[in-house]
C-alpha cells in the first residue's frame, strides 16, 4: 500500500524531510503507522503530542489508513 | 460575507472598512503582533509555517461558525506566514456586526480557535542565534 506522509514544524527537523512516499505492508491504522514511523525515526518518540491528519482532516489513532492517503504528522499548533 | 486567507502579505484594513456592510453598526478588529520579549528573553524574529491546504480548511470552518454564532454581517481573517520582526502584524480578524458585543466576541472566539485547531506553527529566533519551535 502506497501512502504519502508529510511532516511539519519541529517534526520536519527530526525526520529531515517535508514529505515522503511510503510503501507499507500490514499497516491498517494510524496507531500502527505511528509505531512504524517511530521505529524509522526514533527521535519522534521524544516529540510530545503528535497530532495526525488524514487527507487534511484531524483523525484519532484508531482511524484507518488506506491506499493513497495523505497522512500528516503535526506538532501541537501554535498560530495566532 | 466571509473571507479567509493565508500568506506573506499584509492586508489593507482601510479597504476592508470601506466595504462596511449597510446593516453593521460595529467593526471590531483584532491584530496579533510579534512580541519582542517572551518569558524574559528577547525575540529577534518569529517565523510562521503552515500546512496550507489544511490550514485554509480549518480557518474557513472557524470563520463560518463564528459568522453564524455571532450573526455577523461580514468577517475577514488573514494569517500571515513568513518571518516577522517584533511589532509586525501576524494575524488580522475583522468582524462586522449590527452591534459591538457580537463584533468583539467574534474576534475573541476566532483568535482562540485559531490557536487551537489551525495547523500553523511558529519558531522563535533570539539574538544569540538560538531558535525554538513554540
Amino acid at each position: 500500500m502506497k501512502i504519502v506522509v508529510k511532516y511539519f514544524a519541529g517534526l520536519r527537523d527530526i525526520t529531515g524531510k517535508e514529505s515522503e512516499i511510503l510503501e507499507i505492508q500490514g499497516i491498517t491504522r494510524v496507531s500502527e503507522l505511528l509505531s512504524y514511523l517511530m521505529r524509522r525515526y526514533p527521535e519522534l518518540k521524544k516529540a510530545s503530542d503528535i497530532i495526525v491528519a488524514r487527507n487534511r482532516a484531524f483523525v484519532e489513532e484508531e482511524a484507518e489508513v488506506s491506499e493513497n492517503d495523505e497522512i500528516a504528522l503535526l506538532p501541537p499548533v501554535s498560530g495566532g | 460575507m466571509i473571507h479567509v486567507s493565508i500568506g506573506k502579505r499584509k492586508i489593507s484594513l482601510e479597504k476592508i472598512i470601506a466595504k462596511s456592510p449597510e446593516t453593521s453598526g460595529a467593526c471590531a478588529i483584532f491584530i496579533g503582533v510579534v512580541r519582542g520579549r517572551e518569558k524574559g528573553k528577547t525575540v529577534s524574529t518569529l517565523e510562521y509555517t503552515d500546512y496550507r491546504e489544511m490550514a485554509l480548511v480549518e480557518l474557513r470552518k472557524i470563520a463560518v461558525h463564528a459568522a453564524e454564532k455571532y450573526a455577523l454581517d461580514a468577517l475577514y481573517v488573514h494569517h500571515r506566514i513568513g518571518k516577522f520582526k517584533p511589532g509586525e502584524p501576524t494575524v488580522y480578524i475583522v468582524a462586522f456586526a449590527p452591534h459591538r458585543d457580537a463584533a468583539f466576541d467574534a474576534c475573541k472566539y476566532v483568535i482562540e480557535m485559531i490557536k487551537k485547531t489551525v495547523p500553523i506553527w511558529k519558531k522563535e529566533y533570539r539574538p544569540d542565534g538560538s531558535a525554538e519551535w513554540k
